[in-house]
């Protein structure tokens, strides 16, 4: 019995065709890499060693700059009932939701930081009847890099109004 | 230059092993996506969470989507393993996979993406001959197929090898050794717990042991890329690069890049490079008549 034909067996045209497309797209993505935070498509292996330590902040509608412990807070509800809320309800990625503590920043510095900026922001928009005094959060980040350099970011999310759901 | 590309596409060869690295492929893709299925269970379906799209949002499933993709990308793992349907399960795991990356890039690692350029090369290479159907040998006619496919999966791996080793040597931090060895201080726990003697950890944490493990891996990764086409390296170069490759695994585990890496290298090792000198490699004679039209036509 012979081979059975595939609509996968290319005829030569297709597959130079194929294979010229495969090497374009291959090229394109990893020379664009770099405007990817996490340098996805790129193959960028071990990039960094990168590590951080978060600690949150979040601002009320009194203005406050109020500190909290380990990414967590109290808070009133639309009832007035206090509630302890956290980032970990919110935020599944163990580097985005542990605070006061040291991790590795996944994927690099550039990722941490534009990860962390759209969690904030998502979680601010999420916190509707739940929480009743938070109008910001602020997140310090204090960065190390493998070769030992320091740095250190400060990012906000965007301010809710009370009405925002 | 033409006469290279006529004969990478016009080359035939041995397809028999080919069907081994189909069944591991699809082992690897029935465990992604039942790891898939795992993660989702304990922490909820992405898409109804924080998740970061680089497809606009309106593209990512609703849960009742997600499911049936991720049920899809199980029966498709199956049916790549046992053979049935091999080659269409293989192309549509890559294109189903990919898509899953692009719904949240929170979900992207090297390593899946691997996996799913490997489904879709795969694909196109005749590696339902053996292994499949409860048939363990392809039959003598069936045994001769076009190994482009192949050449271009070997030229994927080539690739990784130069964006890898590339970034790093552009890399000062990573040049210094500093980048490995703060690393392997903070997983070196997890090598000696696998069995790598605390003696060579500690080293390997030691600035002289960076310096010397990043030098090493920029120069392995770029080697294996020339390495690897060369008649005379090919295989010492394989094996150079399956020993690299279980090294990394064993320090710092990176989940199944290793082996999908390894899966290639076996290719490499098994079949001689195009227009080189005869390997020892257990071809069988090529046949230059070979043609699909003929294979194609009923004995």
């Amino acid at each position: 019995m012979a081979a059975r034909p595939s609509l996968f067996d290319l005829g030569p045209r297709a597959r130079v065709a194929f294979a010229a497309l495969w090497l374009a797209g291959q090229a394109t993505l990893i020379a664009t890499a770099g405007l990817r935070p996490e340098h996805a498509f790129g193959f960028r292996m071990f990039s960094e060693s990168t590590t951080e330590v978060m600690h949150l902040s979040r601002r009320t509608f009194d203005g406050d700059l109020v500190s909290c412990e380990e990414g967590g807070w109290w808070t009133r509800d639309r009832n007035g009932a206090r509630l302890h809320l956290s980032m970990r309800d919110y935020i599944d990625a163990p580097e985005l939701s542990f605070y006061d503590v040291r991790m590795p920043a996944s994927y690099g510095r550039a990722a941490e930081l534009a990860r962390m900026q759209a969690a904030l922001d998502y979680v601010i928009g999420h916190l509707g009847d739940d929480d009743r005094t938070t109008a910001q959060f602020v997140v310090d980040v204090a960065l190390r890099s493998g070769a030992g350099a320091q740095s250190h970011v400060q990012l906000t999310s965007r301010t809710r109004t009370l009405d925002a759901r | 230059m033409l006469a290279r590309i006529r004969a990478w596409r016009d080359e035939v060869g041995d397809v028999q092993r080919l069907g081994l690295v189909r069944l591991a492929l699809g082992f690897f893709l029935f465990r992604q996506a039942l790891h898939d299925v795992q993660h989702e269970t304990v922490w909820g379906y992405f898409g109804a969470r924080w998740h970061l799209p680089i497809l606009p949002d309106s593209l990512v499933p609703s849960t009742l989507g997600f499911a049936c993709v991720e049920a899809a990308l199980l029966s498709l793992g199956a049916l790549v393993v046992v053979g049935i349907a091999a080659r269409p399960a293989l192309l549509l795991s890559g294109i189903g996979g990919i898509y899953l990356l692009l719904c949240d890039r929170m979900r992207y690692h090297h390593h899946i993406y691997t996996l799913y350029l490997m489904a879709l090369l795969v694909a196109f290479m005749p590696c339902d001959r053996s292994w499949a159907r409860g048939r363990r040998f392809a039959a003598d006619d069936e045994r001769i197929g076009p190994l482009w496919s192949v050449r271009l999966l070997q030229l994927q791996l080539t690739i990784i090898y130069v964006a890898s080793g590339g970034s790093k040597l552009l890399d000062a931090d990573w040049r210094s050794g500093a980048v490995l060895a703060d690393r392997l201080a903070r997983y070196g726990a997890g090598a000696i717990a696998r069995g790598v003697p605390h003696f060579i950890v500690d080293f390997l944490r030691s600035p002289l042991g960076g310096h010397l493990m990043a030098k090493g891996a920029i120069a392995t990764e770029l080697g294996l890329a020339f390495a690897l086409w060369h008649p005379r390296t090919r295989r010492i170069a394989a094996w150079a690069g399956i020993l690299f490759h279980v090294t990394i695994d064993l320090t710092t585990g990176v989940d199944i890049f290793s082996w999908l890496t390894i899966l290639i290298l076996y290719l490499f090792a098994s079949y001689e490079t195009p227009s080189g000198s005869p390997s020892a490699a257990p071809d069988p004679p090529r046949t230059p008549e070979y043609s699909p039209d003929r294979a194609r036509t009923p004995q």
